[in-house]
């Protein structure tokens, strides 16, 4: 028996409005034979500054879609959220 | 491990018209909507069943640090309930809103509560709340005028925390 353990991305979804949700998973192997699979999520909205250090290839996507515009879009959106009751 | 169906004969059958199939091994949609189908109950888009996951997130905090436990979700379909406790605020004198964001899904186009506990606060919060759009989650107070979120001035203590759970639609 050889376990060994890798943490990978192993999904990237991009929202309509530039938001990142990525998946990370931590694959365990018994001799090379995948026998675990766990996954971690979290969200990076356009402009958020965690995505330049998050693992590849979330920083290349990032970059590629929040472009200047994408990045406004998503701050006026934002601005214009309505707590309850408003 | 390739897929197989079995009716309730034992014989191998087309995909379509099976009657009581047994299927050794996973099932897997590989085309990118895929799912379980039920055209016969509804719209195809609101009656297929096309997602099912578990696993951590990772929760943050608005304002200083805090200390996140147990942070777990489940999805089924588009509805994802996630639940953490959290303790150890650093900040427990600004007047903003006390936010932990860090959801493993984006909200869709609707609000969400959820149920809550806590210690050592003074504000009588009674849910949890994720706006539409958001990946945070927000507590508020029953009130007798406007809306009253749980503000960091309002952790008494160094031993304040914080149980939650909540379930809420994410996009897809």
């Amino acid at each position: 028996m050889t376990l060994a353990s890798t943490t990978i991305i192993d999904k990237v979804e991009v929202l309509e409005d530039g938001t990142i949700q990525v998946r990370q998973a931590t694959v365990i192997t018994d001799n090379g034979v995948e026998i675990a699979r766990n996954f971690n999520r979290w969200v990076r909205h356009p402009g958020d500054a965690g995505a330049s250090t998050d693992p590849a290839p979330v920083p290349a996507i990032s970059s590629a879609v929040w472009t200047t515009p994408v990045i406004a879009a998503y701050q006026a959106a934002v601005a214009a959220q309505k707590q309850p009751g408003q | 491990m390739p897929l197989s169906v079995i009716d309730s004969t034992g014989l191998a059958s087309p995909l379509t018209g099976l009657n009581n199939p047994t299927v050794v091994g996973n099932m897997t949609f590989s085309t990118n909507g895929g799912g379980i189908n039920f055209t016969q109950s509804s719209a195809q888009n609101a009656a297929t069943f096309n997602d099912y996951e578990y696993g951590t997130w990772s929760p943050t905090i608005s304002s200083g640090t805090f200390n996140a436990l147990r942070p777990r979700y489940t999805k089924v379909g588009r509805l994802v309930t996630v639940s953490a406790y959290c303790d150890t605020f650093s900040d427990r004198s600004s007047s903003s809103s006390v936010s932990i964001g860090g959801l493993p899904f984006v909200s869709g186009d609707v609000e969400s509560l959820g149920s809550i506990f806590m210690r050592y606060t003074n504000n009588s919060v009674s849910a949890s709340y994720i706006g539409s759009g958001s990946s945070s989650i927000l507590f508020y107070a029953a009130s007798s005028g406007g809306y009253a979120p749980l503000l960091y001035s309002q952790l008494n203590n160094s031993s304040f925390q914080i149980y939650f759970a909540v379930t809420y639609a994410a996009t897809f």
